[in-house]
């Protein structure tokens, strides 16, 4: 548990609030969890018996008498303190019990290592609520009495038994994606892949992107919200118009099942890219004659608007060629306002300058 | 703990192995109200909370042999059905996105904040959150993981649960600005 280190008044309200409370929980629920739980212990009770009665069988066969007693006492004790276990007055028995299974584990550690991992397993998928450590514990005695008594003749027997149970627990119990997710994150084959991404605009509208993610098999891409099927190597070019223009971008670094996602936000100053020239020479000599605004993308609808020094309209539209009603304009300095909208643009934008006029002649 | 207590508290988890009728309804009795709470917590709804209920018990009864009578049983019984609720959500496979990094550093509120909202109006008011508001919210201001657990747990980047508590802290001053029923006194 790490500490907080930051010190938050809602943290500390919904602490305060939540921390011991403890609403009635649903009644009817408690006989549902006995159930489930002990609904196993009756199945495996069942299995117990089988295998007890199995032991018997043989037991008379190979005519072990000594131990062949001793076993048998074992068993039915075992088996008479589970019914005896539901009522609730028998404590000797039930102290007995304990002292039972202390003997059984102690006489067959070997076993138990055995059997230990197969519990494990089990637990491990404990998302299928039939399994239950009760079946393991009963189970291991089961095997240490078959082993006990008959030795390496009692293997058949034993590992239909084990076949058995494996089969029920394994295959018919637990449906097959679960099992194979299970056993997938128990693998841990798969690591966490981190997504991470630089960019940076280059002079002619380029961006360029450098993949930095991790543990990554996959990655996709996606353009302001919307994935595309481009695979990105390390630049890629942005159309000049705004129409195409990247906003956002978004990487999403996937590896098996597990994902990350890298957000940014890039966008392009259009805008500041935009150059109204400030001196204007229309001197009739071929370079810069008329007055116009090229954008470096498409627009919808530009205008350019020359206001003299009193801020009167004397030109509206494209391009200027310097004249005032048709008489050329005098020297100095005019504003120029252009507007412009492209598709993207709700409403038109406006850029402001002021040019100088200068005829060289 | 007294040791009387504790002597108990271990027969009743030997009896609750031994699948004694009785221990286990004293087990439930004893535990179901706080760990509804949490499991409340954990899900949009009570359906699902009942759910959660009866599959951490199962578990916890399940896991309980593993259990050393060395820390406190509430608190692992706790962590069995936290570990639990975010296997279901893990399973969701839910997407959580980052979020407003910038704002992530400079939040924190002054003052103290105080509700008429009863318990469970606040509760509820978490349960709405999206999922991956409410788990991040839950195992950072409740069980008070750091950020780089959660990240591990969630399997989603440091910065992502940092959103997401952000998010989730967001939402809910806001409901309970709507509520009309917060004030904070500014220290």
């Amino acid at each position: 548990m790490g500490n907080n280190q930051e010190i938050n008044p809602l943290d500390d309200f919904l602490r305060e609030q939540l921390e011991d409370f403890a609403p009635l929980p649903p009644a009817e629920m408690f006989s549902s969890i006995e159930q489930t739980v002990s609904g196993n212990a009756s199945q495996v009770s069942s299995i117990l018996s089988k295998g007890i009665l199995k032991t018997i069988s043989i037991l008379a066969v190979s005519a072990v008498v000594v131990t062949g007693v001793l076993v048998y006492n074992n068993s039915t004790s075992t088996s008479e303190t589970k019914s005896d276990f539901s009522n609730p007055k028998s404590e000797n028995i039930h102290k007995n019990i304990h002292e039972l299974d202390k003997d059984a584990i102690n006489a067959n550690v070997s076993n138990e290592e055995i059997n230990a991992t197969v519990a494990q397993s089990n637990i491990s998928r404990s998302d299928n609520k039939q399994t239950s450590f009760n079946i393991d514990k009963k189970e291991e005695k089961v095997n240490v009495n078959l082993t006990n008594v008959v030795g390496g003749e009692n293997e058949k027997e034993n590992k239909p038994n084990e076949h058995n149970v494996g089969k029920k627990f394994d295959k018919n119990v637990i449906p097959k994606e679960n099992y194979k997710e299970n056993n997938n994150s128990s693998n841990q084959n798969y690591k966490q892949p981190k997504s991470l991404f630089n960019y940076e605009w280059l002079d002619d509208n380029k961006l360029m992107i450098t993949n930095l993610s991790k543990n990554a098999l996959d990655y996709i891409w996606l353009i302001n919200g919307k994935q595309t099927d481009q695979k990105f190597e390390d630049i890629i070019t942005v159309k000049d118009d705004r129409e195409h223009a990247i906003e956002k971008l978004s990487l999403i670094a996937i590896n098996g099942s597990y994902r990350d996602t890298f957000i940014q936000s890039i966008k392009y100053d259009f805008d500041s890219k935009i150059e109204i020239a400030n001196v204007f020479t229309p001197d009739a000599d071929g370079i810069n004659d008329t007055y116009k605004v090229v954008p470096p993308f498409a627009t919808e609808f530009s205008e350019i608007r020359i206001m003299d020094q009193q801020f009167t309209v004397v030109f509206t539209g494209k391009e200027w060629d310097g004249t005032i009603n048709g008489k050329p304009a005098e020297n100095g300095i005019y504003y120029v306002v252009y507007t412009y909208k492209t598709k993207n643009m709700d409403a038109p934008k406006t850029k402001n300058q002021m040019i100088k006029l200068i005829r060289g002649n | 703990m007294e040791v009387e207590e504790l002597k108990s508290q271990a027969e009743l988890i030997k009896a609750c192995i031994d699948s004694d009728s009785r221990a286990l309804r004293k087990f439930y009795d004893i535990f179901a109200p706080k760990m509804y709470g949490v499991c409340l917590r954990y899900t949009e709804n009570k359906d699902d909370a009942k759910d959660l209920l009866h599959d951490g018990f199962v578990k916890a009864i399940q896991a309980l042999k593993n259990f050393r009578n060395e820390g406190s049983l509430e608190g692992w019984m706790r962590r069995i059905f936290v570990n639990k609720a975010l296997e279901n959500i893990r399973s969701q496979k839910i997407r959580m996105t980052d979020a407003g990094l910038d704002l992530v550093e400079n939040q924190g509120y002054d003052g103290h904040i105080d509700s008429n909202l009863s318990k469970e109006e606040i509760l509820s008011e978490i349960q709405k959150l999206a999922t991956g508001y409410r788990t991040v919210l839950n195992l950072y201001v409740m069980e008070g993981y750091s950020h780089d657990e959660i990240a591990e747990m969630l399997q989603i980047s440091v910065s992502t649960s940092k959103s997401q508590l952000f998010r989730a802290r967001q939402i809910l001053m806001e409901k309970l600005k709507q509520n009309n029923q917060w004030e904070t006194t500014k220290k």
